[in-house]
């Protein structure tokens, strides 16, 4: 056995042993070392994918192509961060009791080796999902990361996070449901006889084209863009992000972000790769540009005079998505930005979650308004957080700069009412975001909250790793990198 | 005396039987009867994949059907007995619409999917066709469950009705070489099924009532 | 006389023979499910005999009315048994469009023991006939709308024609959805028409919440059992349509070509008697059974249960006309 045929199984069962085993382990102190260990050895094995072509296993079932690599590397990355976060987090709560300082109400955690397995579990299902062409194995694994972030979302459980979870489980589940759907009626499609077995690994869906039932192809993809859309946030399914981001942990929320919603939407992703190579890209890539403006509407309709910096994330991010999906929907003009705009996002929003849980545990509050003079109570926190938010608005030299521009100069190329749309809502959700930023850094101290002991280095170092890869990845784009792109969006972007 | 032909009259009449309890399910208000609704869907839809293999069982298929069978008709009522007995929802499970209007809609949504049917055209498989229909609306009166009822639970119910819906469609698609992903979509289901019971059980404890009512303290 | 006649009226004469059996029936089955003896089987017919031995009482403010409705109701209710065909032969008297008498024969009975009821003057009386007026108000188009159905599906426009065997064994062939639905339908209908649980309970003893029971309050003697009669041929009369609905029994041909009972007629006849006796004996117990799992429900609730009849019937359209 070699390496290369080692290392999917490795990358999957690792998390899942791992999970299976942190219920065992009776110190909490050892069970944190434990899952800084997994997440470490996980990031390993993913920087190993680069260097070594993992092979396939059972056709498509698991299967590494650079989309899947993408996704697979971003997601480990991001649990690094978060499980480098989570030590000092963990370490920081109170197991016991304690008063809910917005409802006044009082609640207890879940159990840690709960919130630890469900962290691996979490790893485990998006590592599946990323790393299958498969559209079945894709569904089972998007499904089971919402089914296993759920309890995550209520590690406190207080009302405003179980109200949260409820809705988070309800709506991702009748939206996978749909995507479920739409997987079925893709089976249909491709049938062109009553007992014809059809393959539902994306490579043989896409041999197809001749045969292809285009009512039910359109219906199916129809379905598979409102299932998997739900759960990527896109609006008018993103009723549940703004919820179970604000109201999860901080770490959580930077997970949610910054892994779920690419797993979701590598779902769309797989499905226009079939379309395209179908011919259907024309109908699909409208449905993608509709929903792609219609959820940086929604976002700048609602980030303006918000008022809750978690919420203003969250909505940022249904912003973001929404710019995924239009250069999606732009084809392969704007495939690389769109793929690098996935990184971006990722790296930058997950910072910028594990801040806001900085400035959560020093100012008991999430409203911006009575946040103010971080510059001086919080002072690293501050400084990362200013960097962030101007990163996240497309700022340059970020990468998030440079992969909108590359969407814009794609939106270009078809007339000038899309593009200037587009410039209008990033220059809306700008000044939506920077105005409570500043509020929230410069101004002065509360008088009631005195300036109490520094900041804890870990608390901001990987929000500060996160935001220095964001800036390096505007500033440098590595040719490996950029070839890897390339390949990824060749895939589904269409010419 | 003339034979019929067994198999195609008992599907229907299982079709039948299944729209019937989506029907009984919109109407009804207590928990109880929604549960033994739910279990009998599943006991019937446990039957499908005789139908969808027409030329013979396999020892898989065999396996399966009795896999869906313990599972759907069994394991998932038994789970949501087990939370319904936890909560002791005090309220019945009223509807915001009123029972008359969602038996109504759940008549239109059954229009609207033999609309789409016949819209979508022909399918290669006409076993898909003949149950097209019937799953469809299965899958609307499970959304019109979830988006109408008061108590939290019967938006499980709801899900559960929307699932089954779903693998009525899948039904005529069912081949050998899948009995491992049905299991794991299953498998997925049964999780996310028990998830919410203990979601539900943490909600209730914390706000002392299952009521959505309840649950308004997010919003913009 | 062709011995089709013969066999027909044979058939109406079985109907009204065995008609108070089968409230005996659902009574036992709700006895037997409640853990009780129950009442004899037989215990109608009792009653009737006990009944027709006395002398009637009438109230002194009533009118030609209340007299004229016992003879009324069950003069419809057997007039309704001619055009309703006992299996497997047709009625005895068919044209097209019985089926619409048959809903005009109820309609009359309603409206002859709704004048009496309120002949009386009694409140209470009063009561049930406005509430039976309005639920049968709301049946009735249901009722009408299923047979209308049928009419469709069996391309006859008589009751003979309408029902599964005289259509022959082909017309159910793929339309098990549609009769599993209209039968449905007709079942709520049944339990609405003759006031059983969850409409009207009839053991309940609060004049408040009773709906038939009510309305038959003041009569007394022969009247009473022509109403108790009457009440148990249109249980049956119900029960016969839905039998002859969900039985996917093959005919027989009964009768060679001269009209007379052919070779395997006496024995076919016996079966097809029996199985369909047996149906309605079979829809007598469900409804025991529906009303011993069942509590009566809230009066302002019970158009929910008519309009769940709608729905069915609705959706039996529906199936048919995607069978179209």
């Amino acid at each position: 056995m070699s390496i290369a045929s080692l290392l999917l199984p490795a990358l999957l069962l690792l998390p899942l042993c791992a999970a299976m085993l942190s219920w065992f382990v009776p110190a909490d102190q050892l069970r944190r070392a434990f899952l800084l260990v997994t997440a470490t050895v996980e990031l390993l094995l993913a920087a190993a994918c680069w260097f070594v072509e993992p092979a396939s296993l059972g056709g498509e079932l698991l299967c590494l192509d650079a989309m899947g690599r993408l996704v697979l590397s971003l997601t480990c990355v991001l649990f690094f961060a978060a499980s480098l976060y989570a030590v000092s987090y963990l370490k920081a709560e109170d197991p016991g009791a304690r008063t809910d300082f917005h409802q006044g109400l009082h609640f207890s955690n879940a159990p840690e080796a709960t919130f630890t397995g469900c962290m691996l579990l979490f790893l485990a299902a998006s590592v599946l999902a990323a790393s299958t062409r498969h559209m079945g194995l894709l569904w089972v694994g998007i499904e089971t990361t919402t089914v296993v972030s759920a309890p995550l979302i209520s590690f406190h459980r207080h009302r405003r996070s179980l109200e949260a979870t409820w809705k988070y489980l309800l709506i991702c589940s009748v939206g996978i449901g749909f995507a479920l759907i739409g997987n079925l009626l893709l089976d249909i499609a491709m049938q062109s006889e009553a007992r014809h077995v059809v393959d539902m690994s994306v490579s043989s869906l896409s041999q197809g084209s001749g045969r292809v039932h285009p009512a039910w192809f359109k219906a199916a993809f129809v379905f598979l863009l409102i299932g998997y859309g739900a759960k990527m946030g896109i609006a008018p399914m993103h009723t549940w992000l703004p919820d179970a981001h604000s109201e999860a942990p901080s770490l959580v929320s930077a997970l949610l972000s910054g892994a779920l919603l690419n797993c979701a939407f590598l779902g769309i992703f797989r499905a226009q790769e079939v379309a395209l190579s179908v011919g259907f890209a024309e109908f699909t890539s409208t449905l993608l540009l509709a929903f792609g403006f219609s959820s940086m509407l929604v976002a700048a309709l609602f980030i303006v005079n918000l008022g809750d910096f978690k919420r203003m994330l969250a909505y940022s991010s249904v912003e973001h998505m929404g710019i995924l999906l239009i250069a999606l929907g732009v084809g392969i003009a704007a495939g690389r930005g769109g793929l690098l705009h996935m990184a971006g996002h990722s790296l930058v929003k997950a910072a910028l979650f594990l801040l806001a849980g900085n400035i959560l545990a020093r100012y008991h509050t999430k409203s911006s308004h009575d946040v103010s003079g971080m510059a001086q109570s919080l002072p690293m926190t501050s400084a990362l957080w200013l960097t962030g938010i101007i990163a996240i608005t497309g700022t340059p030299p970020f990468v998030v700069f440079i992969s909108e521009f590359f969407v814009l100069q794609g939106l270009l190329n078809g007339g000038l009412l899309l593009p200037a749309a587009y410039l209008t809502l990033l220059g809306v959700i700008f000044v939506g975001m920077i105005t409570p930023t500043l509020h929230m850094c410069r101004g002065g101290m509360p008088h009631d909250r005195t300036a109490k002991g520094g900041e804890n280095l870990l608390f901001v170092l990987p929000s500060a790793c996160l935001l220095v890869s964001a800036l390096a990845l505007g500033l440098y784009l590595p040719e490996w990198l950029r070839e890897s792109l390339d390949r990824a969006a060749a895939l589904a972007f269409h010419p | 005396m003339t034979v019929l032909p067994v198999a195609g009259n008992v599907l229907e009449a299982l079709l039948g039987l299944v729209i019937i309890s989506d029907f009984c399910l919109l109407g009804a208000e207590r928990s109880r009867l929604c549960i033994r609704l739910v279990a009998l869907q599943g006991v019937i839809l446990g039957f499908m994949p005789v139908f969808a293999a027409g030329d013979g069982m396999t020892p898989w298929l065999a396996v399966a059907v009795a896999v869906f069978f313990v599972v759907k008709g069994g394991m998932l009522p038994l789970l949501l007995w087990h939370t319904y007995k936890k909560l002791h929802p005090r309220a019945p499970g009223a509807s915001y619409l009123g029972n008359t209007a969602s038996v109504l809609l759940g008549l239109a949504a059954f229009a609207f999917s033999l609309w789409l049917n016949s819209r979508l055209g022909i399918a290669a498989n006409p076993l898909f066709s003949h149950i097209f229909p019937t799953a469809f609306a299965t899958i609307f009166s499970g959304l019109l469950l979830i988006t109408s009822r008061r108590m939290a639970l019967a938006q499980i119910f709801g899900y559960l009705v929307m699932e089954n819906g779903i693998y009525l469609l899948g039904a005529p698609m069912a081949q050998e070489s899948a009995v491992w992903l049905e299991f794991s979509i299953l498998m997925d289901i049964l999780v996310a099924a028990f998830v919410m019971g203990i979601a539900l059980t943490h909600i209730n404890r914390a706000f002392d009532s299952t009521d959505v009512e309840c649950f308004a303290s997010l919003r913009d | 006389m062709t011995s089709q006649m013969i066999v027909a009226l044979g058939g109406m004469l079985l109907s009204l023979l065995l008609a108070p059996l089968l409230p005996g029936c659902t009574n036992r089955v709700k006895a037997m499910m409640g853990g009780r003896k129950g009442r004899p089987l037989l215990q109608l017919y009792f009653d009737l005999c006990r009944l027709m031995g006395k002398s009637p009482v009438y109230p002194g403010v009533t009118t030609y009315f209340f007299k004229a409705a016992p003879t009324a109701c069950l003069t419809s209710a057997v007039a309704a048994l001619t055009v309703l065909p006992f299996w497997p032969v047709a009625a005895p008297a068919n044209f097209s469009g019985d089926f619409i008498l048959l809903a005009g024969l109820f309609a009359m009975s309603r409206f002859f023991l709704i004048l009496a009821a309120l002949d009386t003057g009694s409140a209470f009386e009063g009561m049930g006939a406005s509430r039976d007026a309005l639920f049968s108000a709301l049946a009735e188009p249901i009722f009408l709308f299923c047979l209308l159905l049928l009419c469709r599906q069996a391309h006859s426009l008589t009751l003979s024609g309408m029902t599964t065997v005289a259509a022959g064994p082909a017309a159910i062939q793929g339309y098990w959805m549609f009769y599993l639905m209209l039968a449905f339908a007709l079942f709520l209908l049944l339990l609405q028409e003759n006031s059983r649980i969850p409409v009207d309970d009839p053991n309940t003893h609060l004049e408040l919440t009773m709906i038939h029971e009510v309305m038959i309050l003041d009569h007394s003697g022969p009247d009473l059992a022509f109403l108790e009669y009457a009440a148990a041929l249109k249980l049956w009369i119900f029960s016969l349509l839905i039998a002859g609905l969900v039985l996917p029994l093959p005919s027989v041909p009964l009768f060679d070509d001269g009209g007379s009972l052919g070779p395997h007629g006496l024995a076919g006849l016996a079966v097809h008697w029996g199985t369909t006796l047996l149906a309605i004996f079979g829809v007598g117990a469900l409804v025991g059974l529906v009303e011993s799992l069942m509590a009566r429900l809230r009066m302002e609730r019970v158009p929910q249960v008519l309009a769940m009849a709608g729905a069915f019937a609705g959706l039996a359209a529906l199936t048919l006309w995607r069978q179209a």
